[in-house]
C-alpha cells in the first residue's frame, strides 16, 4: 500500500513539475516578451479570405470571378463613440444612419473580431479614410477577393448569388468565419462547399495605434486555400443571344439542352437580377424594390415556374395511347371544330375534318385528343406522364426545383371527393390544360426523351470541376413504344403544321407549339423542339408568359436560336438545303 | 470488508478533516476573488449564491452513514446512467447536450455520474477478496466506466468522458493490479490512438513487443498483440468509412485548437496573460482586462490565467502548492483508511480532482489539448462547485472509522 501511494504521488508530482516548468518558461524566461506584448502592443488575429472558385462556361468564358476590392472593417472593442460618429460622417453616402451595420457594431461592443461593414469601397473613400486614420483607431481597410459577375443579370438564375453569412448561420456551422459569403441560390449554393475554399489565419502584432508591426512568430500563419473552379455546360454566347431575343418580353424562360450528354446550354428566366448588387451592403429600399417587384426577379421560372403545358402535352397523350395499344397510327377521329360533352361544348381552334394521329399532332387538333382522351381514360395518361418525368423534379443541379403537378386519380379524389371528379377534367388533360402543371425544364426533358428514342441524360449544369469530368447519368425510359412515330409527327408539325415558324430549311427540326390557358390573364406561349443534321443534337424549350399563341411568338424565337446554334445565316439557308437534308 | 490491519504506531488520523477543509476554503476564496477580477460582478454574486448550497452538500455528504453509502452505491450509479440518457434526449446546450436547464439553475449529469461511478466501482472492487488480471474479473469494472464514458462522449463532451480512464486505472492499481497489467489493459486504446498514422503505430507496436517480451507470459502476450493489432487496424478502417464532413467534425472535435474559430486565439491570449504576470504579477485587479475581454470563458475554464496575470509565478505556485497539498492529504487519507470500500472511493475522488487540475492548467499552458474542463473550486460554475464539495465531504466522511 505504501509503495502504491508513493507511485501515485510520484506520477502526480511529475505532472505538477511539468506545469511549474512551463510556468517558469512563460513567466520568467519569456515573461518580459509577453509583458511587452500585453502592455505596449496588441496582437490581432486576421482572417485571410479565401478567394471563391471561378465559374466558367463550356468554352472557358468567365461567368463569375473574383477581383481584389477594398473592404472596410471595424474592431468594435477598439473604437469609441467618437470614432463611430466620425466614421458615420465619412460614410453617410453609402451607409445611412439607419443602416443595420451601426446597430451591429453596438451589439458587439466588446468584440475584438473585425466586423466587415462595407465591401468594395471606392478608391476615393479609401484615401479619405487613410487621411483620417489617426482619429479612426479600430477601423481597418483591407484588400479582399470580391465576387464579380461580368454579365450581371444574364446568368443570374444559373449562378445564383452570394451574400454575407448571418449570425444564426454562424452559430450553426462553425466552419465559417464572420464576414464570409455564402451561396444562396443557383450554382453558388449547390456547389458552395467546392467553391468556398478555406480561409487562412495570420497573427499579427500591431502597435498602440493599431498599425501593423509584424507577424507574430509564435504562431505560424495558415495560408488560405482558394476555392475550386467550376466549368458549366452553359454556352455563354448562346445564352446571351437568347437573352437578347427575349428583350421585348418581361417574363419568359428558355431551356436549351445538348442532347449528346444532357448538358444544359441555356437556362434563362426573365426577369433576372444583378448578383453584384447583392454582394455589398444593400439599403433597405433597394432590397424592398427587388423583393416587391411584381415580376419576381428571384423566381427562376425555368425550374420553379409551373404552367399548363397546353398542346405540347399532346405527344404524351399519344404516347400513352400507343403504349396501351388504344391508339395506332391509323386511329382516325373527326374534328368538327367543336366537341359537345356533358352539358359543355369543348372547342378546337379550327375544323380539321377526319384525321389520323400524326395529322392530329401536326395540326394540334383538340377534337382528336378529346376523343382520344375519352378512349384512353384518366389513369393511362397520368401513369405515362409520370413515367415521362412529369410530376417529379428532374434532378438538375441547382436548388429549388419544383415538381409540377400531374392530376392522378388519387389527387383528384382528394380534391373533389370520391366519384365526384368532373368528367371534363379528362378532356382538358388530354390537351394539356386545366390542372396539369409542368416546368419548362420538365417539358424540355420530355422532348429530349422523345428525341433520344426513350433514352436521355439527366439534365445537368456542371461540366467539370478543375480537371475531373462529370460522370453522366443515363436514364432509360420504361416505355417500350418506338418513338419514331412521335418524332415524325413532331417533324411534320414544324414542316407544315402549327410550328412552321421554327422551320430552318437546311436542318431537320421537330417540335411542338403550345398555348397555356391562363385564367388570370393573357395565355402563355410555348414552343419546344429539337434539331440536328444527322440526328437530334440540340433542344430548346421556350416559354413566354402572357404573350399569346406559341406558334406566333415562340416558334420564331426557336428558329433564330437554331440558326445561331448551327451557324446558318438568314437568307443563305436555301443553298444548303438538299445536301444533307433527310426526312 | 476490512483491509489488512496497519501497525498501531501509525499516525492517528483522528482529525484529518481540518487541513483539507481549510485548503478547500482557501481555494474557493481565491476563486471568488479571481472571478470578480475577471471583470464580472454578476458571476461573482451567482457563485456566492451557490456557495451555501455547496456547503450544505458538503455537510450532508459528511454526515451520511457510511453503510448507507455502500448500499446506495449501485442504485445511485444506475440513476446517474438514467440521467445521462435523459440528458441526451431532453438536454440543452449549444451544439452539445450536456445540461438540464431548470430556468434559474442548470445541472450537468456528467458531474453526478463521475461521483457515483467511483462509489459503484469502490463497492464492486471491495467485495472481491481476490482480484486478478483475468477477463472475468476485469469485465465489470471496465463496463462500470465504459458505459458512462460512452454516454458522455455522445453528448459530446470528450473532456468529461476521458476522466473515466484515470479513475479506472488508479482504482484498479489501488486494488492490487501492477503497473504492467494496467498498461496491458489500456494498450488497445493506445493502439487505436497511434493507429492514426502508420509510423507512429509501428513505433508503438515495437515498444509493446519489447515490453511484452520483457515482462509478459506467452498467453498474455498473444492476446495483447492480437487485440492491439485489431484496434490499430480498426482506426484507419473506421476513418476511411467516414464521409468528408464527418471527418472534419471529428478533427474539429478532437483537435479544436486547429479550428480557426477562436479557441487557439483564446489560448494565445491566455498564455500572454499568464506570461505577462512575470514573477510577482501585476497586482490584484490590475490585469489588462481590455485584452482579456474577448476571452469568453475567462471566469470559467481560463480562470487560472487571471491568477497568472495578476499574481504572477508566485501566485501560480501558491495555488499549485495548495492543490498539491490537498491531493496529497486526500491520498494519505485513502492510504490510512482501514475500510477497503472507503479507501477505494477516496482514491477515486482524489483522481477526479487531480485530473481536473492537471488537465485544466495543462491546457492553459499548451501542454494538453483544449477540452473544456473547469478548475475545481476556482472556476465559476454551480454544479462543479457543488459536486467538488460533495466529493470532499464524502472523502472526509469515509475516512472516519466505521460507525
Amino acid at each position: 500500500m505504501e509503495a502504491r501511494l508513493r507511485v501515485l504521488v510520484g506520477i502526480g508530482t511529475v505532472f505538477f513539475l511539468a506545469i511549474i516548468a512551463r510556468l517558469l518558461q512563460f513567466q520568467i524566461v519569456l515573461g518580459a516578451r509577453y509583458y511587452r506584448l500585453a502592455e505596449m502592443n496588441r496582437i490581432r488575429r486576421v482572417t485571410i479570405s479565401a478567394p471563391r472558385g471561378k465559374i466558367f462556361d463550356r468554352n472557358g468564358k468567365e461567368l463569375a470571378t473574383t477581383q481584389p476590392a477594398f473592404s472596410l472593417s471595424v474592431i468594435p472593442a477598439e473604437t469609441d463613440s467618437l470614432t463611430i460618429a466620425k466614421l458615420k460622417l465619412l460614410l453617410k453616402d453609402i451607409l445611412p444612419e439607419s443602416s443595420l451595420v451601426w446597430s451591429r457594431i453596438e451589439r458587439n461592443r466588446s468584440s475584438s473580431y473585425p466586423l466587415r461593414i462595407f465591401r468594395n469601397i471606392s478608391q476615393k473613400l479609401v484615401s479619405r479614410i487613410e487621411e483620417n486614420s489617426n482619429d479612426l483607431s479600430g477601423v481597418e481597410i483591407s484588400v479582399e477577393p470580391l465576387r464579380y459577375y461580368p454579365f450581371a443579370d444574364t446568368f443570374s438564375h444559373i449562378l445564383g448569388y452570394i451574400n454575407e453569412i448571418t449570425e444564426e448561420e454562424l452559430k450553426r456551422d462553425s466552419s465559417y468565419n464572420p464576414g464570409n459569403c455564402i451561396g444562396r441560390t443557383g450554382i453558388e449554393a449547390q456547389y458552395e462547399q467546392y467553391l468556398r475554399g478555406k480561409d487562412g489565419i495570420e497573427y499579427i502584432e500591431v502597435d498602440s495605434r493599431g498599425r501593423r508591426v509584424g507577424i507574430l512568430s509564435e504562431k505560424k500563419p495558415i495560408p488560405a486555400e482558394p476555392g475550386g473552379d467550376i466549368y458549366l455546360t452553359i454556352d455563354a454566347d448562346l445564352q446571351r443571344y437568347a437573352y437578347q431575343l427575349l428583350a421585348d418580353y418581361p417574363r419568359a424562360a428558355v431551356v436549351g439542352i445538348d442532347l449528346s450528354d444532357g448538358g444544359v446550354l441555356v437556362l434563362i428566366s426573365k426577369p433576372g437580377f444583378d448578383p453584384n448588387q447583392l454582394l455589398g451592403v444593400m439599403s433597405e429600399t433597394e432590397w424592398q424594390t427587388l423583393i416587391r417587384d411584381p415580376n419576381r426577379p428571384f423566381f427562376n421560372r425555368a425550374i420553379m415556374g409551373t404552367y399548363p403545358p397546353g398542346s405540347t402535352f399532346k405527344p404524351c397523350v399519344a404516347l400513352a395511347g400507343l403504349e396501351k395499344g388504344l391508339l395506332t397510327p391509323n386511329s382516325y377521329f373527326t374534328c368538327t371544330g367543336k366537341f359537345p360533352f356533358g352539358n359543355r361544348i369543348f372547342r378546337c381552334w379550327s375544323t380539321h375534318g377526319r384525321l389520323n394521329l400524326i395529322d392530329a399532332i401536326t395540326h394540334s387538333c383538340n377534337s382528336y385528343f378529346y376523343q382520344a382522351g375519352l378512349r384512353l381514360g384518366l389513369d393511362p395518361i397520368t401513369t405515362t406522364a409520370l413515367e415521362c418525368g412529369f410530376g417529379v423534379p428532374t434532378g438538375i443541379d441547382i436548388p429549388g426545383e419544383k415538381k409540377g403537378l400531374i392530376p392522378t386519380r388519387s389527387y383528384l379524389e382528394a380534391r373533389y371527393g370520391k366519384r365526384r371528379i368532373p368528367s371534363g377534367i379528362l378532356l382538358n388533360l388530354a390537351i394539356g390544360q386545366g390542372e396539369v402543371l409542368v416546368t419548362p425544364l420538365q417539358l424540355a426533358c420530355f422532348y429530349a426523351r422523345i428525341a433520344g428514342d426513350g433514352q436521355f441524360f439527366k439534365p445537368h449544369l456542371l461540366m467539370k470541376t478543375g480537371n475531373t469530368n462529370l460522370k453522366l447519368e443515363i436514364q432509360n425510359s420504361k416505355l417500350t413504344t418506338v418513338f419514331a412515330l412521335l418524332k415524325d409527327a413532331l417533324f411534320y408539325a414544324v414542316e407544315r403544321g402549327t410550328g412552321a415558324g421554327a422551320k430552318v430549311a437546311s436542318i431537320t427540326i421537330a417540335g411542338k407549339t403550345g398555348t397555356a390557358q391562363n385564367p388570370f390573364g393573357e395565355d402563355h406561349a410555348w414552343f419546344v423542339g429539337y434539331a440536328g443534321t444527322q440526328k437530334p443534337e440540340v433542344l430548346f424549350c421556350i416559354l413566354v408568359e402572357n404573350a399569346g399563341k406559341g406558334g406566333a411568338i415562340c416558334a420564331p424565337i426557336a428558329q433564330k436560336l437554331f440558326r445561331y446554334y448551327f451557324k446558318i445565316q438568314p437568307g443563305t439557308s436555301s443553298q444548303l438545303v438538299s445536301s444533307n437534308q433527310q426526312e | 470488508m476490512l483491509n489488512q490491519s496497519y501497525p498501531a504506531t501509525q499516525i492517528k488520523w483522528k482529525n484529518e478533516s481540518l487541513p483539507v477543509i481549510l485548503v478547500v476554503a482557501l481555494l474557493t476564496i481565491i476563486g471568488l476573488l479571481a472571478i470578480y477580477s475577471a471583470g464580472n460582478l454578476r458571476f461573482t454574486i451567482r457563485q456566492l449564491c451557490w456557495l451555501p448550497f455547496a456547503v450544505i452538500a458538503f455537510l450532508f455528504a459528511y454526515r451520511l452513514p457510511q453503510r448507507l453509502l455502500f448500499y446506495l452505491a449501485y442504485p445511485l450509479f444506475f440513476f446517474g446512467i438514467f440521467l445521462l440518457i435523459l440528458v441526451l434526449i431532453f438536454g440543452s446546450g449549444v451544439g452539445a447536450k450536456r445540461w438540464f436547464n431548470f430556468g434559474l439553475v442548470s445541472f450537468q449529469p456528467s458531474e453526478f455520474i463521475k461521483l457515483t461511478t467511483v462509489l459503484a466501482l469502490a463497492r464492486f472492487l471491495s467485495m472481491r477478496r481476490k482480484f486478478t488480471f483475468r477477463f472475468a474479473d476485469l469485465i465489470l469494472p471496465i463496463l462500470f466506466t465504459l458505459v458512462p464514458a460512452l454516454l458522455i462522449l455522445a453528448e459530446p463532451d470528450l473532456g468529461s468522458a476521458l476522466v473515466f480512464l484515470p479513475i479506472l486505472a488508479v482504482m484498479l492499481y489501488w486494488k492490487g493490479l501492477n503497473l504492467f497489467q494496467i498498461f496491458l489493459l489500456f494498450s488497445p486504446l493506445l493502439s487505436f490512438v497511434f493507429g492514426y498514422n502508420l509510423y507512429t503505430w509501428i513505433g508503438y507496436f515495437v515498444l509493446l513487443v519489447i515490453i511484452l517480451f520483457w515482462q509478459g507470459n506467452v498467453l498474455q502476450s498473444l492476446v495483447a498483440l492480437g487485440v492491439n493489432s485489431l484496434s490499430g487496424l480498426l482506426e484507419p478502417l473506421v476513418w476511411s468509412c467516414l464521409k468528408d464532413y464527418q471527418r472534419a467534425r471529428i478533427t474539429n472535435f478532437l483537435a479544436p485548437w486547429v479550428d480557426p474559430k477562436g479557441i487557439g486565439w483564446n489560448l494565445i491570449q491566455s498564455q500572454i496573460a499568464i506570461g505577462s504576470g512575470r514573477l510577482w504579477g501585476k497586482g490584484y485587479l490590475s490585469g489588462t482586462q481590455k485584452r482579456l475581454e474577448f476571452l469568453p470563458n475567462r471566469h470559467t475554464d481560463f480562470i487560472f490565467s487571471v491568477i497568472g496575470e495578476e499574481f504572477g509565478f508566485i501566485g501560480c505556485l501558491l495555488v499549485l502548492l495548495l492543490f498539491f497539498f490537498l491531493l496529497y492529504r486526500l491520498a494519505l487519507i485513502a492510504r490510512y483508511t482501514r475500510d477497503e470500500f472507503a479507501s477505494l472511493a477516496i482514491i477515486g475522488f482524489t483522481t477526479i480532482i487531480a485530473y481536473q487540475v492537471i488537465v485544466n492548467i495543462g491546457m492553459l499552458l499548451g501542454l494538453m489539448p483544449i477540452t473544456g474542463i473547469a478548475l475545481p473550486f476556482l472556476s465559476y460554475g454551480g454544479t462543479s462547485l457543488l459536486f467538488n464539495f460533495t466529493m470532499i465531504g464524502l472523502a472526509l466522511n469515509l475516512q472516519k472509522s466505521p460507525d
